[in-house]
């Protein structure tokens, strides 16, 4: 039973919709919560996040128009209860907020680890707050050109970097795992809400933005096995 | 058009995905394959942190929705109509009981005749259901219906004969609407049905 079948069985309500909704939390349940346990949710919030999705896709099944695939649309929710969340807790989502492509662009030119935000620089409308980047989300510029800590394996210096990445970008982390779990690029681009072609893009884009943060491995990397 | 960019990228995905193409540079399948592993163990490492999507978390993402009204019919307690009607069985029980209590009721208050002029009697499966639904019925019609029971379970609801009774009876299909100043209903439990 796909996604699609699932929502047609919530909308014909009745003992259907119990159906529906059991196959619903089958399909999507353990998904959704892996998906937010990947954004840093503590495994109470992430369960009471995946009921909030659940109950809005149920709530939002008769409004579903066919446009895109039911599996997108479930998505687009789970995301969209995630930045609710996010929003509810006050913890703004860097990776979504702050990190535009201009901002990687800088960090990926070597730009360091203090930048503008441009919250803050509308905020005092002369643009001359600081911003400073967490030390755990920022490339270490110091060991770009190729020293790892002493010490380091090649897999501890890219988990390392890797888990500065996740912090930094959860999403892109995440999409990079589903492409290392062998995900059709169709999955990928329901799970990321965009086309399966802007969806390869985002992929390409998500390796360049991970460059940085193992860049340092690259001593260790020429060092060891293929 | 394929740039040599593209082609670099779709070697290390595929790589990243566990396909190595022999072909890519070899910087390329050795970082691949070490995110690969790390991607592999940040996942179990997720996995573990990760809750269960289990029938205990089933049942209170249905008492969600339950609540919510989102799951078939709302639950019972949910509905103004079931506690009108839960609030009359109640009041009902306790008029019977009080009658129970100060009455003994004697063979006369049921010598009836069976769809006679002054009494009807009913066959239903449930008699204290019938009897609650009458009485609210009678209540909201104006009167205070007077209820007996007698040791073989019987009910007798006696209430002034008036025009809102009347219609409330018929409506009710108990007919025909026994005449006389008083319309008396006998209800009497049915018998099970063998099988």
């Amino acid at each position: 039973m796909t996604e699609d079948d699932c929502l047609a069985l919530i909308r014909s309500g009745g003992k259907s919709r119990d159906a529906g909704l059991h196959r619903l939390y089958e399909l999507m349940g353990q998904r959704f919560l892996r998906f937010f346990a990947s954004h840093g949710l503590s495994a109470d919030d992430g369960c009471d996040v995946m009921q909030e999705a659940m109950i809005r896709i149920v709530r939002g099944s008769e409004g579903f128009t066919g446009d895109g695939t039911a599996a997108s649309w479930m998505w687009q929710i789970a995301r969209n209860c995630l930045m609710d969340h996010f929003r509810r807790i006050g913890a703004r989502a860097t990776h979504l907020s702050v990190f535009g492509d201009d901002e990687w662009q800088r960090i990926l030119e070597g730009g360091g680890g203090t930048r503008r935000a441009p919250e803050d620089a509308r905020a005092d409308g002369h643009g001359s707050a600081g911003y400073a980047l967490p030390p755990d989300l920022v490339p270490d510029q110091g060991r770009v050109s190729g020293s790892p800590l002493a010490g380091d394996s090649i897999d501890e210096c890219v988990s390392e970097g890797l888990a500065r990445f996740r912090k930094t970008a959860p999403d892109r982390a995440h999409a990079l795992e589903l492409q290392m779990d062998g995900s059709s690029i169709e999955e990928i681009a329901a799970v990321i809400g965009r086309t399966p072609g802007a969806a390869k893009e985002y992929l390409s884009q998500s390796r360049k933005k991970l460059g940085p943060f193992i860049a340092h491995c690259v001593g260790l990397l020429r060092d060891s096995p293929s | 058009m394929t740039t040599p960019q593209d082609r670099e990228d779709e070697q290390w995905l595929d790589a990243l995905a566990g396909r190595p193409d022999p072909s890519a540079e070899p910087g390329l399948n050795q970082q691949a394959p070490a995110v690969r592993r790390a991607l592999a163990a940040q996942k179990a490492e997720i996995a573990r942190q990760t809750p269960k999507a289990d029938e205990v978390l089933y049942q209170q993402l249905l008492f969600r929705m339950r609540r919510e009204g989102l799951l078939g019919a709302p639950a019972m307690w949910r509905q103004p109509r079931a506690w009108a009607v839960a609030a009359s069985v109640v009041f009902a029980l306790g008029i019977v009981i009080r009658i129970g209590m100060f009455t003994s009721p004697t063979d006369d208050d049921f010598q009836i005749t069976r769809g006679g002029a002054s009494a009807i009697v009913q066959v239903v499966a449930d008699p204290d259901a019938r009897l609650a639904e009458l009485l609210a019925g009678l209540r909201a019609a104006g009167v205070q219906p007077e209820v007996r029971r007698d040791e073989a379970g019987r009910i007798r609801i006696a209430a002034p004969r008036t025009e809102a009774v009347v219609d409330f009876l018929n409506e009710q299909r108990v007919t025909p609407v026994p005449t006389g100043s008083d319309v008396v209903i006998i209800l009497e439990k049915s018998l099970p049905t063998g099988k």
